[in-house]
């Protein structure tokens, strides 16, 4: 009986595994062998499975013949001016709110502030972002973008970081005191090294958001600026597309996000449940 | 005796400089954040009490509140909504009690289920626009080919609404899974055992223990995706573009067309101001959750 009821909860474990994997992984499947035909095969139905005859052309066709590479340049500038911002304000900041103590409650209300900004919609500044853009000449630009997606990376932060700051015990603080180390020594050769784990899940997180938005990309930029998700649309013409072309790009906008899946799984998981679940 | 003086000097340099220090460890990043959010702010409820630069006070407002479109768009919200989060929460769970225990390589089945996660909201869009699309998509192809009939998917009002459904939970069902199993992993085993040596089936487990235990961190994720759901519709503009018939356009697409592409900032304006009490109420259930259960925990 006991032995029966083992085999069947396995078995309805392996499927609910095995029908998620399936599901989650065949658009990937698609679209990578998609991008790795010719364009009459791309699209054609019935679909060709496993495909045999496979070629480059399509991410040469794109990325030497076409504006690719500049996307890629601007996504890649874009994101990394965004992070490294991010990560310069939102630490110290968080680790202010966290080890201090300030008058009237500020602490309280700030981290509320900070942790708020998670509920902007980019479609509600977007209009003002604008007009500012313009008129501070940083319309259609890599820094301009990267300053403006800062504000919506730091929310995730001070979410990501304030709970490994919290873990560090008191006692390694006031023994660096009673050693005669500043505060800023204690927050920088003190806590930054022991909140690695932190640092990297808010910086991950930040890169997958960043590196994805589309819609204030759309905005912001117009010829010189565009970044990744906003030139997909360029495959889609008004009459035809060209179905090989768009997965090469989907699957060069994607890879990056799948890598770190991939090799930094840990720093995300860590990052995303600490907020949520650990006191 | 040196020791002692050494401690005092020490503590008194770190009293003396900690005021300043932590105002300079927090005060660029909200600075940051307020010059960019106050003034949006300001603008923007600036231009929602005006029409062509004269000042209107509410009737932006009015005329917005009693508008059939508002209603559609509020509709096609809940009509999303509702069957994502269900969804994403059965399956999720699903997925979560699935991975409850110890089995051959479990970090590479995880990292599979989690990839959606990471994936471009809008290449996803894209890509699901081509497997609904009603000649060359897969979708109608494997129901053809199983001898089901076939729909015209993007192009229907209630087609539409499916497909979105279906690509919003592909890409989520990872991040409610992720906080469930989470959650699953921190039951104490020795209630669990308790459990088992009372004779309780599986079944009861789930509902008298396990679910409990976790409501708290699933209702928090609930108030998450409902946050990213209103948010952003980078998907929904990929597959549909608001269409067919107006019949998938959300709040960020209409504020985003009536702006950029009709110009009527003001009545954009007023949305939007709308759009963030609409967010902002849910935000502060989900604040007020947050630290509710931090205490709890």
């Amino acid at each position: 009986m006991i032995e029966k009821n083992k085999i069947m909860k396995r078995s309805a474990r392996w499927t609910t595994i095995g029908i998620a994997s399936l599901l989650f992984l065949f658009p990937l499947y698609w679209t990578i062998t998609r991008s790795l035909m010719p364009l009459q095969a791309s699209f054609r139905l019935p679909p060709v499975w496993i495909p045999t005859d496979l070629t480059l052309d399509a991410y040469t066709a794109i990325l030497l013949d076409g504006p690719y590479l500049d996307y890629l340049f601007n996504s890649t500038v874009t994101t990394v001016i965004a992070i490294a911002l991010s990560l310069v304000l939102g630490v110290p900041a968080t680790y202010a709110l966290v080890r201090f103590e300030f008058p009237y409650k500020l602490d309280k209300h700030i981290s509320f502030f900070l942790l708020s900004l998670f509920m902007l919609p980019p479609v509600v500044p977007s209009l003002s972002y604008y007009d500012i853009f313009q008129s501070l000449n940083i319309f259609d630009s890599q820094i301009g973008l990267g300053l403006a997606y800062t504000v919506f990376n730091l929310p995730l932060v001070v979410w990501f970081t304030r709970g490994f700051i919290s873990d560090v015990p008191d006692s390694i603080r006031e023994a660096a005191l009673i050693d005669g180390a500043t505060e800023f020594e204690i927050f920088r050769y003190v806590y930054l090294p022991l909140i690695k784990p932190g640092i990297a899940a808010a910086a991950i997180i930040s890169f997958i958001l960043t590196w994805n938005e589309y819609l204030l990309a759309l905005i912001l930029t117009s010829l010189n600026a565009q970044t990744m998700p906003v030139g997909i649309t360029e495959f889609v013409g008004q009459y035809t597309i060209a179905w090989n072309e768009l997965s090469a790009g989907l699957v060069l906008v994607t890879l990056p996000g799948i890598i770190f899946i991939i090799f930094t799984q840990k720093y995300i998981i860590s990052g995303l449940t600490q907020g949520a679940i650990k006191e | 005796m040196s020791v002692t003086r050494y401690n005092l000097f020490g503590n008194m340099r770190g009293r003396l400089t900690r005021n300043k220090i932590k105002y300079a460890l927090l005060l660029p990043a909200v600075l940051y954040a307020a010059a960019w959010v106050i003034y949006p702010m300001i603008d923007v409820f600036t231009l929602s009490v005006q029409s062509d630069g004269a000042f209107v006070g509410l009737e932006n407002y009015r005329q917005i509140l009693t508008s059939d479109q508002f209603h559609d768009i509020l509709t096609n919200t809940f009509v999303f909504t509702v069957p994502v989060l269900t969804l994403e929460v059965v399956f999720g769970i699903a997925l979560a009690v699935a991975f409850n225990a110890k089995f051959r390589f479990k970090r590479f089945w995880q990292t599979i289920v989690l990839i959606p996660l990471v994936l471009t909201p809008f290449a996803v869009g894209m890509m699901f626009r081509w497997f609904f699309s009603s000649s060359l998509g897969i979708v109608n192809y494997l129901l053809s080919s199983a001898g089901l009939s076939t729909y015209n998917w993007l192009g229907d009002p209630t087609y539409a609404t499916i497909a979105i459904i279906v690509a919003e939970v592909w890409q989520w069902t990872p991040f409610m899974f992720l906080m469930a199993y989470t959650a699953i992993q921190s039951i104490p085993q020795n209630i669990v055992e308790a459990s088992r040596i009372d004779g309780a089936s599986s079944l009861q487990r789930f509902r008298y223990i396990v679910l409990p235990y976790i409501l708290p961190v699933l209702m928090i994720t609930i108030l998450i995706r409902l946050i990213l759901i209103l948010k952003s519709s980078d998907k929904i503009l990929a597959m549909t573009d608001g269409g067919p018939a107006g019949s998938t356009t959300m709040l960020p697409m209409y504020i985003y067309e009536q702006t950029f592409v009709y110009g009527s900032t003001s009545r954009s304006a007023a949305t939007s101001v709308l759009f963030l009490l609409l967010i902002l109420s849910f935000g502060y259930l989900f604040m007020y959750l947050l630290s509710y259960t931090r205490h709890e925990v």
